[in-house]
């Protein structure tokens, strides 16, 4: 494949961004129809330094990484957890989870009532206030590409400061299905070997 | 009486088998047949005699108890809450037991306040243990019972069955009207609650103060505190524990809660967390951000073309190393040994009683040594006190080694044959 280098005119900043981490979606407009228009050609160079450009058709691109840093685990792990608590807390609310996920602005009352109300799961990931919350989580989150800054239009929290998340996130909501409870794999076991039993058998007859 | 040690170590041993039985039972009855299939599944090699005495032997530590009039086991109710308490499985108590328990701990205060006045140790020593107990008590209800709701809850929403709400809801609606109400009227404000603790409070404050004046019972005065603290934490744990219950449950009491597929799966990983840990949870299947051979990576064309740059330029060069045989050996300055020089000063001023100039004397004595460290030693040795020193009257003007000194030279003298007797 001939990649004319000169087009693609924001290859260092794509690159920079992408191999930090980061997730590039709408937002960043000119990053964004950049990949989207040479998505061909960034593919394969990518490829060729030995990353995995993926695009998800819910408006982002990414590099799909098969392992974590030790570091970018845990923040990772803080991440979903914030993300769940949040559908949680929509779900209260009586709105409707998904689509507050994404069109909400999380001000920092939200984080207080976050940290207050699953105080057992952010005290394992060593977060105790809204602040920290704030400070670990949220600012790291514009940092990665999942969050922006903005300021709350709704009619109670008009002129807060506050975070909206990006569609990235969707990624911990397919991770929901990757989680499945022990107690219920552990009924499946059985199940499975008879699968894989009557499986092996098939191939033997054939 | 079987030792303890030995029960432990068997609950140890077969730990699977009991965590399935508390989830799947918990409480209810099962046949030896039922453990001995758990355990033949958790251990598949075993012969089946082996299993039957395994799970025989469950029985008889008493883990596993009979029941009346029947073939069928239970979890002994110790090993059971034991259990469930590891497991965050705790079952939802009644408000009636902790009321219980506080009117016991407000009896038990009046009780102390007479032995105290009776200045009886051994009465006082008592009840301040049974309270203590009440407390432990009371803030372990508080404690199981937030989990019990938070289990209820967390039930209710991960329930994947199209139920209708009022269905759903019962378990929750039914922890919220039997627990949450009636706990919240005790511990409210006004409530009786209040006024027992500050009571109890009260009691045990003037029993310090009386304690800290009389001196009498004095030893059992660090208790006393201690307990009116922990009454004091307790009711604050009392109030956050029953808030964050009433705030999991209002949602659903309220059927304010949307219900979708994402919330049914989310309250079921975040039950999870809260089970088994978040790490434990998520470190298999959360996304990865950022690997480790992206860190290691060079992150920029930047700093691509620099390094390519680099490597474009480069020329080999030789140099010679130079040869160990050909340098000149660098002597290191002879500088005298301190102590040499204190003693020939002090052999001088024997012969000579004193010197009229001290640096001149030096500068003359060690020709060999540069400047800088004749003046060094000039300085230490004055201010050593090896030697009784005083300043010349009149400055002189010294030619050293490659520098000019003026200066009020030292003069020295041997010291007291006294003083330095002393020393």
């Amino acid at each position: 494949m001939q990649i004319n280098l000169s087009e693609l005119t924001y290859l260092q900043d794509i690159n920079k961004k992408l191999v930090g981490g980061y997730h590039i979606s709408e937002q960043d407009v000119q990053l964004w129809q950049q990949l989207d228009q040479y998505q061909d050609e960034y593919t394969s160079l990518f490829a060729s330094l030995g990353y995995r450009l993926k695009h998800d058709v819910r408006g982002f691109f990414f590099i799909d990484a098969d392992d974590s840093t030790v570091n970018m685990g845990k923040i990772s792990r803080a991440f979903a957890v914030t993300v769940y608590t949040l559908i949680e807390y929509f779900a209260d609310s009586g709105l409707d989870p998904l689509r507050a996920l994404f069109e909400k602005v999380v001000t920092e009352d939200v984080m207080q009532n976050l940290v207050q109300n699953q105080y057992h799961l952010f005290e394992q990931l060593e977060i105790t206030s809204a602040a920290e919350l704030k400070r670990d989580v949220f600012n790291r989150m514009l940092r990665n590409g999942f969050a922006i800054e903005t300021i709350s239009t709704d009619s109670e929290t008009e002129g807060q400061a506050g975070f909206k998340l990006l569609a990235p996130v969707y990624r911990y909501l397919d991770a929901l299905d990757q989680i499945k409870p022990q107690e219920e794999l552990e009924q499946t076991d059985d199940q499975l070997s008879d699968l894989v039993d009557s499986a092996a058998q098939e191939q033997n007859d054939e | 009486m079987i030792p303890a040690q030995r029960i432990i170590k068997t609950i140890s041993e077969h730990w699977r088998i009991i965590e399935v039985l508390v989830e799947r039972y918990s409480g209810l009855s099962f046949s030896l047949q039922d453990v001995q299939n758990l355990i033949s599944r958790q251990h598949p090699d075993w012969l089946g005699d082996k299993v039957f005495n395994e799970a025989y032997k469950l029985v008889n530590m008493e883990i596993l108890i009979p029941q009346a009039k029947s073939s069928h086991l239970q979890l002994n109710q110790a090993v059971l809450e034991f259990s469930q308490y590891l497991l965050h499985e705790q079952q939802l108590g009644l408000a009636e037991e902790i009321h219980v328990l506080i009117d016991n701990l407000k009896r038990l205060s009046t009780k102390l306040e007479l032995s105290i006045n009776a200045k009886d140790l051994d009465d006082t020593r008592r009840y301040c243990r049974q309270m203590d107990d009440r407390v432990r008590k009371i803030i372990k209800q508080f404690d199981g019972n937030e989990r019990a709701i938070q289990n209820i809850v967390d039930q209710a929403k991960a329930d994947l069955t199209n139920l209708s709400l009022e269905k759903r809801y019962k378990a929750v609606i039914e922890a919220f009207d039997e627990y949450i109400e009636p706990m919240l009227e005790m511990i409210d404000i006004n409530g009786g609650v209040k006024q027992t603790f500050d009571d109890v409070e009260l009691i045990l404050s003037n029993a310090v103060t009386s304690i800290e004046r009389t001196g009498v019972l004095s030893s059992e005065k660090e208790i006393l505190i201690q307990l009116r603290s922990r009454i004091l934490e307790m009711y604050g744990i009392s109030l956050a524990s029953l808030r964050r219950c009433a705030d999991v449950l209002m949602p659903l009491r309220e059927e304010l809660r949307k219900n979708t597929l994402l919330t049914q799966q989310v309250a079921e990983v975040l039950s999870q967390m809260r089970k088994k840990g978040v790490d434990n949870t998520l470190t298999e299947h959360s996304p990865h951000l950022s690997s480790d051979y992206q860190k290691s990576s060079l992150g920029t064309a930047n700093q691509i073309t620099a390094y390519m740059a680099e490597l474009v330029d480069y020329q080999d060069e030789q140099m010679e190393m130079p040869d160990i045989a050909d340098t000149v050996a660098q002597l290191p300055a002879a500088l005298p040994d301190f102590d040499v020089v204190v003693h020939q000063t002090r052999a001088r001023l024997k012969s000579a009683k004193r010197i009229n100039n001290m640096l001149s004397w030096l500068s003359d004595s060690y020709q060999e040594v540069a400047a800088d460290e004749v003046l060094y030693i000039y300085q230490k040795l004055a201010n050593s006190g090896e030697v009784a020193i005083n300043t010349s009257e009149k400055p002189e003007t010294l030619q050293l080694k490659g520098a000019t000194v003026t200066l009020y030279p030292y003069q020295a003298a041997a010291l007291d044959s006294a003083s330095s007797d002393k020393k």
